[in-house]
């Protein structure tokens, strides 16, 4: 199972086919170039197939505004890439954690005071 | 409110012929276009005789941008 | 920061157990136990059942659901749970609280 945000989804998808399919119905099929976190998409050699299924158009390079889709279609390929890189980034995240975790640990062992010396207690200030 | 679908069905009604199964695998569905979302109750689905099933496709909500 | 008037009402009937019927924009209604709301008074259902099940199969094998608020048309609030006054008195306040 991949276990990764949409976006993140999408950023490993660039450069592989995809096929988008925007509100008006109309469905756009190329090669992913480019995404930003709008979802603004920019894509080449696209086939453009209109809502009722009887023109077709080749476009070379083509920008969909992100709010006016309404899915993306991946590839096997895609999904193959995707889970590798949902791995390495779960990875990175144990990683991650499991150093905060050590910090922690070696902050708690600073803090705590050895047996049998005592510390000046704090006193406090008392004001005039 | 973004969604990632994996080895997703796509289910289409009609009222001639029964519910049509069109594979779409792993898709990406934008926030904005769902409806609603839910848990499916894989025992119920397994009762059903979906060739049976003869029904309209929903009507589609239009919001203020399309 | 937008009201909390509705979701503050909203909440009150998930601590009351209340089962509403959600009507859709486009003609779906769906009832069920509200167990969640929020800003965007998007809700969340437990065990939802389709008021038409012949008409509008898709979704009856549905175990819990999330509504998008921006969907909904209408709540239908059995009478017995509405709350009239409470309601009433409610709106009253928040009408003086915009005009602060």
């Amino acid at each position: 199972m991949i276990n990764i945000f949409p976006l993140s989804l999408l950023l490993t998808a660039k450069g592989s086919d995809v096929v988008i399919e925007v509100k008006a119905g109309d469905t756009y099929d190329g090669k992913l170039e480019l995404l930003d976190k709008f979802m603004n998409v920019k894509l080449t050699n696209v086939k453009h197939t209109s809502k009722d299924g009887n023109s077709f158009h080749g476009i070379k390079e083509l920008l969909i505004k992100g709010n006016s889709i309404k899915y993306f279609r991946l590839n096997p390929d895609a999904e193959k890439k995707a889970q590798e890189e949902a791995e390495i980034y779960e990875q990175q995240q144990q990683q991650k954690q499991q150093k905060l975790n050590e910090q922690k640990q070696q902050r708690k062992s600073q803090n705590q005071k050895p047996r049998g010396k005592s510390y000046p207690q704090k006193q406090p200030q008392q004001r005039r | 409110m973004n969604c990632v679908l994996q080895n997703s069905e796509e289910r289409v009604y009609s009222l001639e012929t029964g519910v049509q199964f069109l594979n779409a695998g792993l898709q990406v569905i934008r926030g904005d276009t769902v409806a609603v979302l839910g848990e499916v109750n894989l025992e119920k689905e397994k009762s059903i005789d979906f060739d049976k099933v003869k029904a309209n496709q929903l009507p589609p909500i239009f919001s203020n941008t399309h | 920061m937008q009201s909390q008037f509705f979701q503050t009402y909203f909440r009150g009937l998930i601590e009351r157990c209340v089962s509403v019927t959600i009507e859709l924009k486009n003609g779906l209604q769906i009832q069920g136990q509200i167990t969640y709301v929020d800003d965007n008074l998007n809700f969340n259902l437990v065990d939802p059942e389709v008021s038409d099940p012949v008409k509008q199969p898709q979704l009856i094998t549905l175990k819990n659901s999330f509504i998008r608020g921006s969907t909904v048309k209408y709540v239908h609030i059995p009478q017995e749970e509405l709350q009239e006054e409470v309601l009433i008195s409610a709106c009253k306040n928040e009408v003086k609280k915009q005009k602060q």
